[in-house]
């Protein structure tokens, strides 16, 4: 009896437990109260933060138990992370979502969103430098694009050991766009610049909404063929959603099956991060190199911003190079409040959202053309 | 850590050896430049609109009458001919094509079909059929011809 009792105790997560995995518990708590209590992007954050909790709880190795176990439930759950499925899925929910109606009636807006990307391929740089591997320094460059699934789709692709952090890195700078992008965008803006007012869009047509994710995705899928499985499920999306014709599958696409891909998403990719594996020297220096990433692209979509207002005789507001990346829509919000934050009556939403959505399609071509340079 | 250390382990060496300034360069180009032209592009694309819809009318204009058409076109409706004979002309295309209302009928319907038909100035037409009492009213608010 006492033996049974003594193996039973050997055996439970507390006698297991050393202070890396109270350290990811922590942690996990620590992202899930900023998602629930203090709503930073709770409908990422809360399964992320919950799958550190559930990936950091010790066990006895060999029982088909953790994530990085043959046959483990959480083993296949996560094959849809480290395949590139639930990214995918997720791009195609996206553009089931997103409506190009702004960046259609503005098209020079675009060219904030591939500005943004700048910070990705400066950051593949720095990263080189400090000796991580090609596939690595790819791997941790596209966080600077601020968006999960591509940082996710990308990493499982090139360096699938960094997937934890990267994911981590990733969601939690997207979910700090608050803390993050403001001071940027006061540092390089002048008063007068953020006051600047954009015209009123014209109307699009149902026309121009169709026609645009079919030239979309030949155009982008052709110059960067590894960008297919994140941008064909993301026109494909977008055209359920402006054909009209299929409206029902559009609804699923945008509800039930992005919100499944979701939950796996987030869940596996938190538990991808236990302590013996997340814990090390490069995780930091992921971390680090993710804020210089994130930090750089919010510089350069502004500052090709003030540079196109050099040339044009509409001005455009150098605010909205920041929405570049392509965290949609926290950056295109933060965007807004900035420019009202100098003049209540200026609305810069619709025109942040426009460099929102080219940020995301800059975003997964930057992904497609590392992955080409890569295996090339 | 110190800024010195961290220089110490940054090296441009290793950008140079992995071909780094290649691919950031290639990269950014190729990124820009896709976004651009993709830029290009939808910007051209409510003009390409517009001329096709041009050109698809001109093909619509010069097509034969649909089969839902009806066999004979309305005959062309004589436009400033403000003779009591020019209003008798006008009321035979208008009761041509709105055979289809009956003998009697309600202005609205006698406009919408005129609207359809693609005849000129209904309103105002359909007022002065009336001013000329060639279309008159009936005691349960309908009219009929009096051709």
């Amino acid at each position: 009896m006492l033996d049974l009792t003594l193996n039973f105790l050997h055996n439970t997560g507390f006698f297991l437990a050393d202070a890396r995995y109270v350290l990811m518990l922590f942690i996990g708590c620590l992202l899930v109260y900023l998602g629930a209590a203090k709503r930073f992007e709770p409908l990422l954050l809360i399964p992320i933060g919950l799958g550190v909790i559930i990936g950091n709880i010790p066990f006895f190795e060999g029982f088909g138990l953790g994530i990085y176990e043959n046959n483990s439930v959480l083993h296949y759950l996560y094959f849809g992370v480290t395949s590139g499925v639930y990214p995918s899925i997720v791009f195609l929910g996206l553009g089931a979502m997103t409506d190009f109606s702004s960046l259609l009636a503005m098209p020079r807006l675009m060219l904030l969103g591939a500005a943004a990307q700048v910070g990705v391929f400066l950051t593949l740089l720095l990263a080189l430098g400090l000796g991580f591997l090609p596939n690595e320094a790819a791997s941790i460059a596209i966080i600077g694009g601020a968006d999960g699934p591509t940082s996710i789709f990308l990493t499982a692709k090139l360096a699938p050991h960094l997937i934890g952090p990267i994911a981590i890195a990733a969601y939690s700078y997207m979910a700090l766009i608050p803390v993050i992008q403001p001071p940027i965008m006061r540092l390089l803006t002048s008063r007068k610049e953020r006051l600047i007012r954009m015209p009123n869009m014209r109307e699009v047509s149902k026309k121009e909404r169709m026609i645009f994710p079919v030239v979309g995705v030949m155009l982008c899928c052709l110059t960067a063929p590894a960008s297919i499985p994140l941008l064909g499920p993301f026109f494909f999306g977008n055209f359920l959603k402006e054909c009209g014709e299929a409206e029902r599958l559009a609804q699923s696409a945008r509800t039930v099956i992005m919100d499944a891909a979701t939950i796996f998403l987030g869940m596996t990719v938190g538990a991808s991060t236990q302590a013996n594996v997340f814990l090390t020297p490069k995780s930091i220096g992921i971390f680090a190199l993710g804020a210089v990433a994130f930090s750089v692209a919010t510089a350069s979509g502004i500052i090709f911003a003030k540079i196109m207002n050099l040339f044009l005789k509409q001005k455009i507001n150098p605010l909205l190079g920041a929405a570049g990346v392509s965290a949609v829509p926290g950056s295109a919000r933060e965007v807004h409040m900035m420019g009202q934050h100098e003049d209540k009556s200026n609305y810069l939403l619709m025109h942040a959202m426009a460099c929102n959505a080219s940020g995301v399609i800059g975003s997964a071509c930057a992904a497609g053309i590392l992955w080409s340079f890569m295996i090339g | 850590m110190d800024p010195a250390t961290l220089l110490n382990l940054f090296s441009f060496n290793r950008i140079a050896e992995q071909n780094g300034w290649a691919m950031a360069a290639l990269g950014i180009t190729i990124d820009i430049t896709c976004l651009a032209v993709l830029a290009i592009i939808i910007s051209r694309v409510p003009f390409m609109i517009a001329f096709s819809e041009r050109i698809g009318g001109i093909f619509r204009k010069n097509s034969l009458p649909s089969p839902e058409q009806p066999a004979s076109a309305p005959q062309a409706v004589p436009e400033n001919d403000f003779s009591v004979e020019g209003a008798r002309r006008i009321a035979a295309v208008y009761k041509d094509c709105a055979l289809q209302l009956g003998a009697s009928f309600q202005l609205p319907d006698l406009y919408r079909v005129s609207r359809e038909k693609g005849l000129p100035h209904p309103h105002l037409t359909i007022k002065t059929l009336r001013e000329t009492g060639l279309l008159v009213a009936d005691n349960e608010g309908r009219f009929q011809w009096n051709l």
